[in-house]
């Protein structure tokens, strides 16, 4: 089950890594998600974080300092109200801005807190990239492949993105694993909660699960 | 010359030599074997030579045939153009020169319309030793470790080369029945002649002196109405026997490697699947127990239960692989004679093999098979005791040749040809003779006794070969199943994967209970064990096909893609 919430960890890092890096600034992003095919943009934000990871780390003092760059470069460039925005879908517009803000907010401790716990063991992941094919004018699909290096007997999982240009910048639309589509999957999962118990009762759940901590 | 025959259970050859001394010499032969036909004493020493060589070049052939990966059998080709991963048909091995050529027509069928391709995948190395370790042996090394090790493939050998001394008797033998006899007796002197002796009857009290013979009698055989060769038929015949009983203990031998081989690594996967998900569930009991002692209202005793009980679930899988993982390794070390070995750390992944239709392999089978085989040596030994049976209503025709001399120093020579003189002579003799058994009513009890156990032999071997049929059947079927398990348990298997990920995405962000996370991994686990598990079915009823059609199915080392290709 730890390999399997690698695999969540990983595709939802590789997702936000490409969502986030359309906000970056840096020339080589900025050159990247201007003149770059996505699958390149894709690659350099992934050894971008790959090297934050890398970092030795030997001292408490050091585990944090990591973690607060990890946190930082997330926050610096993740934009967790598009995010927020797509789960929640229909029900966005509906939602006041109070409330529409303390969703982003929880959402966002949340995502974080899950993947800081499992970021560093995505590193023995081999990634591979299998092809980008364009969808429309302004979209792209990234099909990748990951293994992990340690474990040769766990199966290959499928990651594939989907970007979206706007401008002269890309952003990652979605990212399904296995199939599985990570913006579909919290609409559904949300809109069922929306629909049965409220809103409120959807951000009582969210506060309850930050204040419990993971429990895998 | 005149010739007679008497004496010691056989007819004995008296000839007497019209030499100039007028010896009579006695001639006495004995023939325990069947004979061949030959015209002259010469065609003994030509059978001679060329029956040594044919052993040696049988030997030959088998070395050369026991370095090659397919069977000596008839097929000149092999449904290997179902081998989906190459995509093309390989070339198969030439028929056997003693192979019987209809078998082949099935695989031509099958084969006549792909072309021989190499393999588009290079084999992975047959060994790959560790820096710190023990030595990697995938499959294709482990099967060339057990052939180079298991004992009854030595004494298979033994076993041909048993039968081929017997094959180079029953050539040879024949035309060396030849006996020496030499002996040394004392006895008094006697002196005088036929007409007068001044010795009486017994002269005990003469002198005594030694008396010195030697004798060499024996025959070859002419004209034998077929019992020589029934003799080399059946010999030959033990000969393929021993030959394709070999090949099914390869073959067979291969079986039981790849079974060991695919359920060692079944138990692996398995235990790999397993070790990933134990621990996180165990924390999870232990988190959820802490909240519950501590009253949590969130916190759900009945999680706590079905987290239990997914734990104790797991443990008794694990248990269940480790028993399968040492008894399997333990087999392929037995097989092997490798103690210290790993194997490849790559996930069993399934054949890339397509059935072709289950008539195909009937038919190849009833022709391929070593069994089936074994069944028309027999027939063909019982044909060759039949032969010979019906060859005893007629004489064997020999050439009998016997010389002889004796020397008795105090007793006079008698030089009269009509005189027979007990201790001097010197003898020369050959003749035809003709042994006939008039048992010619007894025969023919004994021609049909041989007939009606040929013609048994040849309703057991079509029950035989019916019940091939019925076994190709059940693998068939076997082998289907298996594969249309493979795909739905994949399917689950990516299902089960794809809930686990949602439920896990949902439970990170609170839109998901415990209750959620456990059932999809349970779901996970028990759709993923059963694929492995349908893929280790897959293989191995693949790998019993194979033994049962005779032929190869799959390419030696197409039965595991390398590790690093994947």
């Amino acid at each position: 089950m730890k390999q399997l919430m690698k695999i969540v960890a990983l595709s939802a890092l590789l997702g936000l890594i490409g969502t986030t890096a359309s906000a970056q600034n840096t020339p080589a992003g900025a050159q990247s998600a201007t003149t770059g095919s996505a699958q390149s943009f894709l690659q350099t934000r992934h050894d971008e974080v790959n090297r934050i990871l890398r970092r030795p780390a030997r001292t408490p003092a050091d585990e944090s300092r990591v973690r607060n760059e990890l946190t930082r470069a997330l926050q610096n460039l993740l934009d967790y109200d598009e995010l927020g925005r797509q789960a929640l879908g229909s029900n966005w517009a509906t939602r006041t801005e109070p409330e529409r803000r303390e969703f982003v907010s929880l959402l966002r401790q949340l995502v974080e807190r899950s993947y800081q716990s499992n970021l560093r063991s995505t590193l023995d992941f081999e990634i591979r990239y299998l092809g980008e094919t364009a969808q429309g004018a302004d979209g792209a699909l990234v099909r990748t492949a990951a293994r992990s290096r340690a474990q040769r007997r766990s199966p290959e999982i499928a990651i594939d993105y989907t970007l979206k240009r706007n401008g002269n910048v890309w952003r990652v639309a979605d990212v399904t694993t296995d199939g599985v589509s990570l913006v579909r999957n919290y609409r559904t999962q949300f809109n069922r909660i929306i629909q049965r118990e409220g809103f409120p009762a959807l951000l009582d759940r969210m506060r309850s699960r930050l204040a419990e901590g993971n429990a895998i | 010359m005149c010739v007679t025959c008497a004496g010691r259970g056989w007819p004995a050859l008296r000839v007497v030599a019209p030499r100039s001394v007028g010896r009579t010499a006695r001639f006495r032969y004995n023939l325990p074997v069947i004979h061949r036909f030959a015209v002259q004493a010469l065609v003994g020493l030509v059978v001679l030579m060329w029956g040594i060589p044919a052993p040696l070049r049988a030997q030959a052939r088998r070395r050369s045939q026991a370095g090659a990966t397919a069977p000596s059998s008839a097929a000149t080709a092999s449904p290997l153009g179902a081998d989906v991963a190459t995509g093309q048909t390989s070339a198969a091995t030439p028929p056997d020169e003693t192979a019987d050529s209809a078998s082949a027509e099935p695989a031509n069928e099958a084969a006549s319309a792909e072309s021989a391709a190499e393999p588009q995948e290079e084999a992975a190395p047959v060994e790959d030793v560790h820096h710190d370790g023990p030595p990697v042996l995938d499959l294709e090394a482990l099967i060339s470790r057990a052939e180079a090790h298991w004992p009854s493939l030595r004494a298979g050998e033994h076993r041909i080369a048993a039968a081929e001394a017997q094959l180079g008797e029953a050539q040879v033998s024949p035309f060396f029945q030849f006996n020496a006899t030499a002996s040394f007796t004392l006895a008094p002197e006697a002196r005088g002649t036929p007409v007068f002796s001044p010795d009486p009857q017994l002269p005990l009290t003469n002198a005594w002196g030694p008396i010195t013979r030697v004798a060499v009698e024996g025959g070859i055989p002419l004209w034998t109405f077929g019992k020589l060769g029934a003799a080399r038929d059946a010999a030959r015949a033990g000969v393929r026997a021993a030959e394709i009983e070999q090949e099914r203990a390869r073959t067979q031998l291969r079986t039981d490697v790849r079974r060991a081989y695919f359920a060692l690594q079944l138990a692996l996967d398995a235990n790999q699947m397993l070790g990933e998900g134990r621990p996180a569930l165990e924390r999870a009991v232990r988190r959820l127990e802490e909240r519950l002692e501590a009253g949590d209202a969130e916190a759900n005793e009945l999680d706590r239960y079905r987290l239990s009980s997914a734990v104790a679930e797991i443990a008794a899988r694990s248990s269940e692989a480790t028993r399968l993982e040492r008894s399997s390794r333990a087999a392929l070390e037995i097989l092997t004679g490798e103690n210290d070995f790993v194997v490849p750390d790559c996930a069993m992944e399934p054949l890339s093999f397509a059935l072709q239709p289950v008539d195909w392999y009937v038919t190849a089978a009833r022709t391929n098979r070593p069994e089936s085989r074994l069944l028309d040596q027999g027939i063909a030994a019982r044909e060759a005791n039949v032969t010979a049976t019906r060859a005893r209503y007629f004489p064997d025709l020999l050439l009998v040749l016997s010389a002889s001399y004796s020397y008795g120093a105090g007793v006079t020579d008698q030089t009269n040809p009509f005189v027979v003189d007990p201790a001097n002579y010197t003898g020369l003799g050959w003749g035809v003779v003709a042994r006939w058994s008039l048992d010619l009513w007894g025969n023919h009890y004994r021609t049909r006794r041989a007939e009606e156990e040929l013609f048994q032999l040849r309703s057991q071997t079509e029950e035989a070969r019916n019940g091939i049929a019925i076994e190709i059947q059940a693998l068939y079927q076997e082998v289907q199943d298996a594969d249309r398990r493979v795909a739905s348990w994949g399917q689950g298997h990516r299902d089960g994967r794809a809930w686990f990920l949602a439920a896990a995405q949902a439970y990170q962000v609170g839109a998901a209970e415990p209750r959620d996370l456990v059932d999809a991994v349970r779901a996970y686990f028990t759709n993923r064990f059963n694929h492995m598990q349908a893929i280790r079915d897959f293989n191995d009823a693949i790998s019993r096909l194979e033994r049962a059609v005779g032929i190869p199915l799959v390419q030696p080392h197409n039965w595991e893609r390398a590790c690093d290709a994947r």
